[in-house]
Protein backbone atom coordinates (compact mmCIF):
# COMPACT_ATOMS: atom_id res chain seq x y z
CA UNK A 1 0.00 0.00 0.00
CA UNK A 2 2.80 2.18 1.57
CA UNK A 3 4.69 1.25 -2.03
CA UNK A 4 1.94 1.95 -4.27
CA UNK A 5 1.47 5.63 -2.71
CA UNK A 6 5.35 6.21 -2.96
CA UNK A 7 5.50 4.93 -6.47
CA UNK A 8 2.28 6.68 -7.05
CA UNK A 9 3.77 10.25 -5.77
CA UNK A 10 7.61 9.55 -7.73
CA UNK A 11 5.32 9.40 -10.61
CA UNK A 12 3.58 12.34 -9.96
CA UNK A 13 6.86 14.37 -9.64
CA UNK A 14 8.62 12.91 -12.55
CA UNK A 15 9.61 15.22 -14.56
CA UNK A 16 8.09 16.08 -17.99
CA UNK A 17 10.28 14.99 -20.82
CA UNK A 18 11.74 18.09 -22.67
CA UNK A 19 10.38 19.56 -25.77
CA UNK A 20 13.71 17.98 -28.01
CA UNK A 21 13.06 14.45 -26.58
CA UNK A 22 9.10 15.23 -27.19
CA UNK A 23 10.52 16.02 -31.15
CA UNK A 24 12.38 13.06 -31.47
CA UNK A 25 10.20 10.60 -30.51
CA UNK A 26 7.26 11.91 -32.44
CA UNK A 27 9.96 12.08 -35.46
CA UNK A 28 10.24 8.35 -34.97
CA UNK A 29 6.79 8.10 -35.62
CA UNK A 30 5.47 8.86 -32.25
CA UNK A 31 2.01 10.11 -32.30
CA UNK A 32 1.38 10.25 -28.55
CA UNK A 33 4.61 12.29 -28.11
CA UNK A 34 3.30 15.08 -30.66
CA UNK A 35 0.23 14.99 -28.93
CA UNK A 36 2.09 16.42 -25.79
CA UNK A 37 3.81 18.59 -28.02
CA UNK A 38 0.40 20.04 -29.44
CA UNK A 39 -0.76 20.09 -25.27
CA UNK A 40 1.68 21.88 -24.12
CA UNK A 41 1.45 24.79 -26.71
CA UNK A 42 -1.63 24.44 -28.12
CA UNK A 43 -2.57 27.69 -25.57
CA UNK A 44 -0.23 29.86 -26.46
CA UNK A 45 -0.34 29.66 -30.25
CA UNK A 46 -4.48 30.11 -30.31
CA UNK A 47 -3.76 32.70 -28.24
CA UNK A 48 -1.29 34.46 -30.94
CA UNK A 49 -3.36 33.64 -33.79
CA UNK A 50 -6.66 34.75 -31.59
CA UNK A 51 -4.71 38.15 -30.90
CA UNK A 52 -3.54 38.79 -34.44
CA UNK A 53 -7.06 37.94 -35.68
CA UNK A 54 -9.70 38.77 -33.25
CA UNK A 55 -11.69 35.94 -34.32
CA UNK A 56 -12.15 32.68 -31.97
CA UNK A 57 -13.19 30.76 -35.58
CA UNK A 58 -10.33 31.74 -37.52
CA UNK A 59 -7.49 31.48 -34.70
CA UNK A 60 -8.90 27.46 -34.00
CA UNK A 61 -8.99 27.12 -37.65
CA UNK A 62 -5.41 28.27 -37.92
CA UNK A 63 -3.76 26.76 -34.91
CA UNK A 64 -5.26 23.47 -35.85
CA UNK A 65 -3.58 24.01 -39.17
CA UNK A 66 -0.11 25.02 -37.59
CA UNK A 67 0.07 21.66 -35.21
CA UNK A 68 -1.01 19.53 -38.72
CA UNK A 69 1.96 21.19 -41.23
CA UNK A 70 4.28 20.85 -38.36
CA UNK A 71 3.20 16.96 -37.95
CA UNK A 72 4.01 16.94 -41.67
CA UNK A 73 7.54 19.47 -41.95
CA UNK A 74 8.79 17.48 -38.62
CA UNK A 75 11.39 15.35 -40.44
CA UNK A 76 12.75 18.50 -41.69
CA UNK A 77 12.91 20.03 -37.79
CA UNK A 78 17.19 19.61 -37.32
CA UNK A 79 16.64 21.94 -33.70
CA UNK A 80 18.49 24.83 -34.93
CA UNK A 81 15.97 26.04 -32.99
CA UNK A 82 13.51 25.47 -30.01
CA UNK A 83 10.50 23.45 -30.87
CA UNK A 84 8.53 26.45 -29.40
CA UNK A 85 10.25 28.87 -31.70
CA UNK A 86 9.44 26.64 -34.64
CA UNK A 87 5.63 26.47 -34.18
CA UNK A 88 5.70 29.94 -33.61
CA UNK A 89 6.89 30.64 -36.61
CA UNK A 90 4.70 28.60 -38.53
CA UNK A 91 1.65 29.63 -36.79
CA UNK A 92 2.39 33.16 -37.23
CA UNK A 93 3.35 33.38 -41.06
CA UNK A 94 0.16 30.98 -42.04
CA UNK A 95 -1.67 34.07 -39.86
CA UNK A 96 0.15 36.70 -41.93
CA UNK A 97 -0.53 35.13 -44.87
CA UNK A 98 -4.48 34.60 -44.23
CA UNK A 99 -4.55 38.56 -42.77
CA UNK A 100 -3.34 39.28 -46.27
CA UNK A 101 -6.00 37.38 -48.24
CA UNK A 102 -8.69 38.10 -45.58
CA UNK A 103 -7.89 41.85 -46.34
CA UNK A 104 -9.93 41.52 -50.29
CA UNK A 105 -12.51 39.43 -48.08
CA UNK A 106 -16.15 40.58 -47.74
CA UNK A 107 -16.37 39.50 -44.24
CA UNK A 108 -19.72 40.63 -42.12
CA UNK A 109 -18.22 39.38 -39.50
CA UNK A 110 -14.52 40.95 -38.94
CA UNK A 111 -14.36 40.19 -35.31
CA UNK A 112 -15.81 36.83 -33.28
CA UNK A 113 -14.31 38.00 -30.08
CA UNK A 114 -13.82 35.29 -27.46
CA UNK A 115 -16.09 36.30 -23.77
CA UNK A 116 -13.70 37.53 -20.85
CA UNK A 117 -13.29 35.12 -17.89
CA UNK A 118 -14.69 35.61 -14.69
CA UNK A 119 -11.13 36.61 -13.05
CA UNK A 120 -11.37 40.37 -15.16
CA UNK A 121 -14.59 41.67 -13.74
CA UNK A 122 -12.47 41.49 -10.09
CA UNK A 123 -9.19 42.15 -11.59
CA UNK A 124 -7.88 45.45 -9.87
CA UNK A 125 -6.45 46.87 -12.61
CA UNK A 126 -9.89 46.59 -14.41
CA UNK A 127 -12.04 47.87 -11.90
CA UNK A 128 -9.91 50.70 -11.53
CA UNK A 129 -9.84 51.35 -15.85
CA UNK A 130 -13.51 50.94 -15.83
CA UNK A 131 -14.62 52.87 -12.97
CA UNK A 132 -12.30 55.89 -12.87
CA UNK A 133 -10.54 56.13 -16.00
CA UNK A 134 -13.30 56.11 -18.89
CA UNK A 135 -15.10 59.12 -20.50
CA UNK A 136 -18.04 56.99 -19.34
CA UNK A 137 -18.22 55.84 -15.58
CA UNK A 138 -20.88 53.07 -16.47
CA UNK A 139 -18.68 51.96 -19.76
CA UNK A 140 -18.86 48.36 -19.15
CA UNK A 141 -15.89 46.30 -19.25
CA UNK A 142 -16.99 44.58 -22.81
CA UNK A 143 -17.32 48.30 -24.36
CA UNK A 144 -14.08 48.48 -23.19
CA UNK A 145 -12.80 45.07 -24.94
CA UNK A 146 -14.53 46.03 -28.42
CA UNK A 147 -12.36 49.36 -28.30
CA UNK A 148 -9.19 47.77 -27.45
CA UNK A 149 -9.42 45.13 -30.23
CA UNK A 150 -10.80 47.45 -32.66
CA UNK A 151 -7.34 49.39 -32.04
CA UNK A 152 -5.44 46.57 -32.04
CA UNK A 153 -6.75 45.98 -35.75
CA UNK A 154 -5.87 49.43 -36.50
CA UNK A 155 -2.16 48.46 -36.29
CA UNK A 156 0.10 46.79 -38.59
CA UNK A 157 0.82 43.19 -39.05
CA UNK A 158 4.29 43.62 -37.63
CA UNK A 159 3.07 45.91 -34.99
CA UNK A 160 0.15 43.89 -33.66
CA UNK A 161 2.47 40.69 -33.73
CA UNK A 162 5.00 42.83 -31.17
CA UNK A 163 2.60 44.01 -29.11
CA UNK A 164 0.44 40.78 -28.94
CA UNK A 165 4.03 38.72 -28.02
CA UNK A 166 4.92 40.93 -25.49
CA UNK A 167 2.74 43.36 -24.18
CA UNK A 168 -0.15 40.64 -23.99
CA UNK A 169 1.93 37.05 -24.21
CA UNK A 170 4.47 38.53 -21.86
CA UNK A 171 7.87 36.99 -24.47
CA UNK A 172 10.86 38.28 -24.24
CA UNK A 173 12.43 40.26 -26.87
CA UNK A 174 14.70 38.01 -27.55
CA UNK A 175 12.69 35.42 -28.29
CA UNK A 176 10.26 37.59 -30.39
CA UNK A 177 13.47 38.27 -32.07
CA UNK A 178 14.12 34.42 -32.96
CA UNK A 179 10.21 33.96 -34.19
CA UNK A 180 10.22 37.22 -36.35
CA UNK A 181 13.43 36.86 -37.92
CA UNK A 182 14.64 40.29 -36.74
CA UNK A 183 16.93 41.63 -34.35
CA UNK A 184 15.83 43.03 -30.96
CA UNK A 185 16.57 45.95 -31.53
CA UNK A 186 13.90 46.07 -34.45
CA UNK A 187 11.47 44.44 -32.12
CA UNK A 188 12.22 46.89 -29.55
CA UNK A 189 11.77 49.83 -32.29
CA UNK A 190 8.40 47.89 -33.52
CA UNK A 191 7.39 47.72 -29.94
CA UNK A 192 8.00 51.68 -29.23
CA UNK A 193 5.88 53.43 -32.10
CA UNK A 194 3.06 50.41 -32.21
CA UNK A 195 2.35 51.36 -28.29
CA UNK A 196 2.68 55.05 -29.36
CA UNK A 197 -0.18 54.40 -31.81
CA UNK A 198 -1.95 52.74 -29.63
CA UNK A 199 -2.09 55.03 -27.10
CA UNK A 200 -2.91 57.98 -29.25
CA UNK A 201 -5.62 56.10 -30.65
CA UNK A 202 -7.18 54.76 -26.84
CA UNK A 203 -5.77 57.90 -25.24
CA UNK A 204 -10.02 58.26 -23.99
CA UNK A 205 -9.16 55.45 -21.58
CA UNK A 206 -5.59 56.41 -20.66
CA UNK A 207 -6.18 59.93 -19.27
CA UNK B 1 16.80 48.79 -40.41
CA UNK B 2 14.26 50.87 -38.14
CA UNK B 3 15.90 53.67 -36.36
CA UNK B 4 16.39 53.28 -32.85
CA UNK B 5 13.20 55.18 -30.90
CA UNK B 6 13.81 57.56 -28.30
CA UNK B 7 13.52 56.89 -24.54
CA UNK B 8 10.58 55.28 -24.31
CA UNK B 9 7.61 57.19 -22.87
CA UNK B 10 5.59 55.99 -19.73
CA UNK B 11 3.39 53.05 -21.34
CA UNK B 12 2.36 51.36 -17.92
CA UNK B 13 -1.02 52.66 -18.43
CA UNK B 14 -1.45 50.94 -22.06
CA UNK B 15 -0.07 47.97 -21.19
CA UNK B 16 -2.33 47.70 -18.31
CA UNK B 17 -5.19 48.49 -20.50
CA UNK B 18 -4.07 45.17 -22.74
CA UNK B 19 -3.77 42.52 -19.99
CA UNK B 20 -7.24 42.61 -20.44
CA UNK B 21 -6.58 40.96 -23.87
CA UNK B 22 -5.22 38.10 -21.30
CA UNK B 23 -9.01 37.15 -20.06
CA UNK B 24 -10.21 36.83 -23.49
CA UNK B 25 -10.79 33.04 -23.14
CA UNK B 26 -12.13 30.89 -26.01
CA UNK B 27 -15.41 28.98 -25.02
CA UNK B 28 -15.28 26.42 -22.48
CA UNK B 29 -13.82 22.94 -23.32
CA UNK B 30 -12.12 24.46 -26.36
CA UNK B 31 -8.39 23.43 -25.38
CA UNK B 32 -9.31 19.70 -23.98
CA UNK B 33 -11.41 19.18 -27.62
CA UNK B 34 -8.25 20.89 -29.75
CA UNK B 35 -5.91 17.54 -29.17
CA UNK B 36 -8.21 15.61 -30.99
CA UNK B 37 -9.33 18.37 -33.71
CA UNK B 38 -5.40 18.54 -35.02
CA UNK B 39 -5.44 14.75 -34.54
CA UNK B 40 -8.64 14.03 -36.63
CA UNK B 41 -7.55 16.77 -39.06
CA UNK B 42 -3.73 15.22 -39.50
CA UNK B 43 -5.60 12.06 -40.18
CA UNK B 44 -7.94 13.64 -42.66
CA UNK B 45 -4.70 15.24 -44.25
CA UNK B 46 -2.59 11.93 -44.80
CA UNK B 47 -6.21 10.48 -46.18
CA UNK B 48 -5.77 12.59 -48.49
CA UNK B 49 -2.59 13.09 -49.89
CA UNK B 50 -1.81 16.91 -51.00
CA UNK B 51 -0.47 17.64 -54.86
CA UNK B 52 2.76 17.38 -55.33
CA UNK B 53 2.90 20.67 -56.31
CA UNK B 54 1.67 22.04 -52.84
CA UNK B 55 3.67 19.64 -50.69
CA UNK B 56 6.58 21.27 -52.40
CA UNK B 57 5.07 24.85 -51.64
CA UNK B 58 4.74 23.85 -48.09
CA UNK B 59 8.25 22.56 -48.16
CA UNK B 60 9.87 26.01 -49.52
CA UNK B 61 7.43 27.37 -46.55
CA UNK B 62 9.31 25.71 -43.62
CA UNK B 63 12.81 26.31 -45.72
CA UNK B 64 13.92 30.06 -46.64
CA UNK B 65 16.93 29.03 -47.67
CA UNK B 66 15.92 26.96 -49.89
CA UNK B 67 13.23 29.39 -51.18
CA UNK B 68 15.87 32.10 -51.82
CA UNK B 69 17.57 29.80 -53.76
CA UNK B 70 14.65 29.08 -56.07
CA UNK B 71 14.29 31.83 -56.15
CA UNK B 72 17.32 33.27 -57.23
CA UNK B 73 17.39 30.63 -60.08
CA UNK B 74 14.62 31.14 -61.45
CA UNK B 75 15.71 35.07 -61.58
CA UNK B 76 18.86 33.82 -63.16
CA UNK B 77 16.91 31.77 -66.10
CA UNK B 78 14.29 35.10 -66.95
CA UNK B 79 17.45 37.50 -67.31
CA UNK B 80 19.16 34.79 -69.09
CA UNK B 81 16.58 33.74 -71.10
CA UNK B 82 15.76 37.46 -71.92
CA UNK B 83 19.57 38.42 -72.43
CA UNK B 84 19.72 35.64 -74.63
CA UNK B 85 16.70 36.47 -76.97
CA UNK B 86 17.76 40.49 -76.60
CA UNK B 87 21.49 39.50 -78.16
CA UNK B 88 20.37 36.61 -80.88
CA UNK B 89 17.42 39.70 -81.91
CA UNK B 90 20.40 42.30 -82.13
CA UNK B 91 23.14 40.02 -83.66
CA UNK B 92 24.85 41.82 -86.98
CA UNK B 93 22.72 40.85 -90.11
CA UNK B 94 25.20 39.51 -93.11
CA UNK B 95 24.75 39.54 -96.58
CA UNK B 96 25.15 36.66 -99.09
CA UNK B 97 28.99 37.28 -99.44
CA UNK B 98 29.79 37.52 -95.85
CA UNK B 99 29.79 41.64 -95.29
CA UNK B 100 28.35 42.74 -92.17
CA UNK B 101 26.32 45.95 -91.54
CA UNK B 102 26.00 48.02 -89.47
CA UNK B 103 22.67 47.68 -86.94
CA UNK B 104 20.77 50.59 -87.79
CA UNK B 105 17.69 49.02 -90.16
CA UNK B 106 16.25 52.02 -90.72
CA UNK B 107 18.72 53.02 -93.72
CA UNK B 108 16.52 52.72 -97.50
CA UNK B 109 17.83 49.80 -99.15
CA UNK B 110 19.67 48.03 -96.40
CA UNK B 111 18.91 43.82 -96.75
CA UNK B 112 18.27 42.28 -93.50
CA UNK B 113 18.82 38.32 -94.25
CA UNK B 114 17.82 36.99 -90.97
CA UNK B 115 17.76 33.56 -92.70
CA UNK B 116 20.83 33.91 -94.66
CA UNK B 117 22.35 30.98 -96.55
CA UNK B 118 25.15 29.09 -94.88
CA UNK B 119 28.52 30.94 -96.82
CA UNK B 120 29.05 29.99 -100.04
CA UNK B 121 25.93 28.52 -100.90
CA UNK B 122 25.43 31.79 -103.66
CA UNK B 123 28.77 32.20 -104.66
CA UNK B 124 28.37 35.89 -106.36
CA UNK B 125 31.46 37.86 -107.27
CA UNK B 126 31.82 40.87 -105.54
CA UNK B 127 32.22 43.38 -108.05
CA UNK B 128 33.25 46.91 -106.85
CA UNK B 129 30.99 49.12 -107.55
CA UNK B 130 31.97 53.03 -107.24
CA UNK B 131 29.06 55.51 -105.92
CA UNK B 132 27.77 57.63 -108.82
CA UNK B 133 29.67 61.19 -108.35
CA UNK B 134 32.97 59.30 -109.13
CA UNK B 135 31.52 58.14 -112.63
CA UNK B 136 32.61 61.46 -114.60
Amino acid sequence: MAESAAASSAAEVSPQPDDLTLVQQAQAGDAAAFDELVRRYQRQIYGVVYHMTSHHEDASDLAQEAFVKAWQALKSFKGDSSFFTWIYRIAVNRTLNHLKTRKFRESKHRFSINDLDAEAENHPDMVALVAHNTPRRDLALVELQERLNEAMAQLSENHRLVVTLHDIQGLPHEAIAQIMNCNTATVRTRLFYARQQLQGILSDYLK
Amino acid sequence: MDPVPPQSKDFERLQRLLALKRHESPPPGFHERFPDLVRSRIARAEAEPASWWRRWLEQLSFNPAMATAYAAVATLLVFGGFWLSKSAATGNPQLANGQTLPVDTNQAGVLIASNAPPPGLFRTPSLPVQPAEFKR
